[in-house]
């Protein structure tokens, strides 16, 4: 029993130990962990939003699809006026979920477009990160363009050999599209 | 001085005869999954490191103290205190390495080499020794990890640190930042230390 | 549903942990010189690694983040999975001794399988619901032993082949298992439409 308890004894102090220096390493670096995040994420924001004066992760519209899902709207503002909307979309790649953040003017136009998160091939259904790629996105809207990739009869040059992924990109930001389109009333009037 | 020779013996085995991923093929998660990129690949080298030696320093320390029953329950904790610091400081200081090497920060906490340097050296050896053989542990990983990344990163993306080495019309042969390359890199480079090895 | 049986054959074909995410290889490589240790380590896993899911599930949903202590996940996870391993050890130990014989030494050796604490910090980072954490343990632990299995049937032949004397053991390993990954990137383009 005796020595039960000296086991015990010696494994409580070593976690106390332990338990202190990482809640003291915590409260050192979480201020600055919070601040990169916050960052990171404004960043993200400003590269498909027009420019904005306001805080545009603080001014939120949440829609629910027919799935359940819940879409986030930032929105964006100069001076008291909306210059535009940014929300999240997924869709699905060659390797798995494609995190898209695309950028909307009231007018139902792309201003910018950033891929958040993806798994496609390196070198090649990767470019789909690329400025180069993505740029060409910028300015279109539903009604004056056909979304698809050249290879399939619409209006997009895909990367090549990385068709698919090409094709998930335009599709995601269609869909995306599309959803603004038929919530836009709800979405500039909240926001 | 025969302290200065033998902390001399006991670093000098971790780079070379006891290296612990060519020779004792111990640890090998990371070498293969973060070696895509010479940056990711020194930066684990470092955090590893970084572990191990905090690792083999505590244990070496408290090894008087430690009873043999519970010692593998107090290495797990003291690991994992040290992998939780690594983990907090490099999301605080150097987010972009933070994300490129993911889940392998904390998997650090299982990699076998710290485990194993605590178990069959530190809490057996004095303080001084127990520095010497994290540190030669840690620098030969390390570099094993680098070489690695160096092949990857020059023949599947053309570049070194980033920077292109073989001109615009190198096509890089991709399949080495993929898998396969990284298993094929690695059966060879054990291979080649084999042969040398053996040549002696 | 749909989404299970996708993370399932993603987990197993396309996202295998050992050939695609690099995890679980210290077992992989030393285990699966024989067919039979490498089933015995296979079920281990593969049954560690589905409890580890469940049980490291609860443990940071229903402690860690409530009471906002989520940067304590790898030493809570840890802990977790050696007491759970220990635990096992020992019921098998008293009810079972056929089956200890069997998997005996293979059940501590679990604990510092990374492929164990991975999956439990890879159901965090996904977000996995309890279902869906289940189901990516015990998916994982299939690929993985689907992996060993394979790589002993070959080991085992390759026994009767000449090798030479530099490339025995880890080295024709690891270069057989290049071309195991290799061939599941067939697997790759699955779920796209």
């Amino acid at each position: 029993m005796r020595e039960f308890l000296r086991l015990a004894g010696i494994l409580t102090l070593v976690s106390i130990i332990s338990a202190w220096a990482l809640s003291s390493t915590y409260n050192i670096t979480k201020p600055i962990i919070d601040l990169k995040r916050y960052q990171k994420k404004i960043e993200a924001l400003s590269q498909v939003l027009p420019p904005f004066d306001n805080q545009p992760d603080k001014e939120i519209v949440k829609l629910t699809t027919e799935k359940g899902e819940v879409i986030e709207f930032y929105v964006g503002r100069k001076k008291g006026e909306l210059t535009g909307v940014a929300f999240k979309k997924n869709t699905v790649g060659y390797g798995g979920n494609i995190a898209l953040m695309i950028g909307v003017t009231p007018q139902g136009k792309i201003y910018g477009i950033q891929v958040m998160e993806q798994n496609e091939t390196p070198g090649l259904g990767a470019k789909i990160s690329h400025p180069n790629f993505l740029q060409q996105f910028t300015n279109k809207d539903l009604a004056s363009t056909r979304w698809e990739v050249k290879k399939m009869g619409g209006d997009f040059d895909q990367i090549s050999a990385a068709t698919v992924s090409s094709r998930a990109i335009t599709k995601g930001i269609k869909e995306g599209l599309n959803f603004f389109q038929s919530n836009k009333e709800k979405i500039l009037k909240q926001g | 001085m025969a302290d200065l020779k033998r902390f001399k013996e006991e670093f000098v085995k971790g780079i070379g005869g006891e290296n612990p991923t060519f020779r004792l093929v111990i640890g090998m998660c990371p070498p293969l999954a973060i070696s895509t990129a010479v940056i990711n690949g020194f930066g684990m080298g470092l955090a590893a490191t970084f572990v191990l030696l905090g690792s083999n320093i505590m244990v070496s320390l408290i090894r008087n103290f430690t009873p043999s029953k519970v010692r593998l329950p107090i290495f797990i904790i003291i690991i994992s205190t040290f992998v939780t610091i690594t983990d907090l400081f490099t999301e605080a200081f150097t987010p972009d390495l933070h994300k490129a090497l993911g889940i392998f920060i904390p998997l650090i906490v299982v990699n076998c080499i710290i485990l194993a340097r605590a178990e069959a050296f530190a809490s057996k050896q004095p303080l001084l020794y127990s520095i010497a053989d994290g540190l030669g542990m840690g620098v030969g990983f390390t570099l094993a990890i680098t070489l690695i990344s160096t092949i990857r990163e020059m023949l599947g993306n053309g570049t070194f640190l980033g920077h292109a080495v073989f001109g615009a019309s190198y096509e890089p042969a991709i399949v080495m930042i993929l898998a396969p390359g990284a298993f094929l890199t690695m059966g060879l480079l054990i291979g080649l230390m084999n042969h040398l090895g053996r040549k002696k | 549903m749909e989404k299970l049986v996708i993370i399932f054959f993603s987990v197993v074909l396309i996202n295998n942990f050992v050939l695609a995410k690099f995890l679980g290889l210290c077992p992989f490589l030393g285990v699966s010189k024989e067919f039979k240790a490498s089933m015995s380590m296979g079920v281990a896993v593969t049954f560690v690694m589905t409890m580890a899911s469940i049980v490291t599930w609860f443990f940071y949903n229903f402690f860690l983040v409530p009471y906002k202590l989520e940067f304590l996940q790898t030493l809570v996870f840890i802990v977790v999975i050696a007491t759970f391993v220990q635990f096992v050890e020992m019921i098998i130990a008293k009810t079972s001794p056929p089956l200890q014989e069997a998997l005996g030494i293979y059940l501590p050796l679990i604990t510092t399988n990374c492929a164990v604490l991975g999956v439990s910090l890879l159901n965090v980072k996904e977000g996995y619901n309890l279902i869906e954490a289940t189901v990516n343990g015990f998916g994982g632990g299939i690929g993985f032993t689907m992996a060993m299995l394979l790589m002993a049937g070959i080991r085992e032949r390759l026994e009767l082949c000449e090798v030479p004397e530099c490339m025995k053991g880890f080295p024709i390993a690891f270069i057989i298992t290049s071309m195991l990954a290799f061939s599941f990137f067939g697997f790759q383009g699955f779920f796209a439409k």
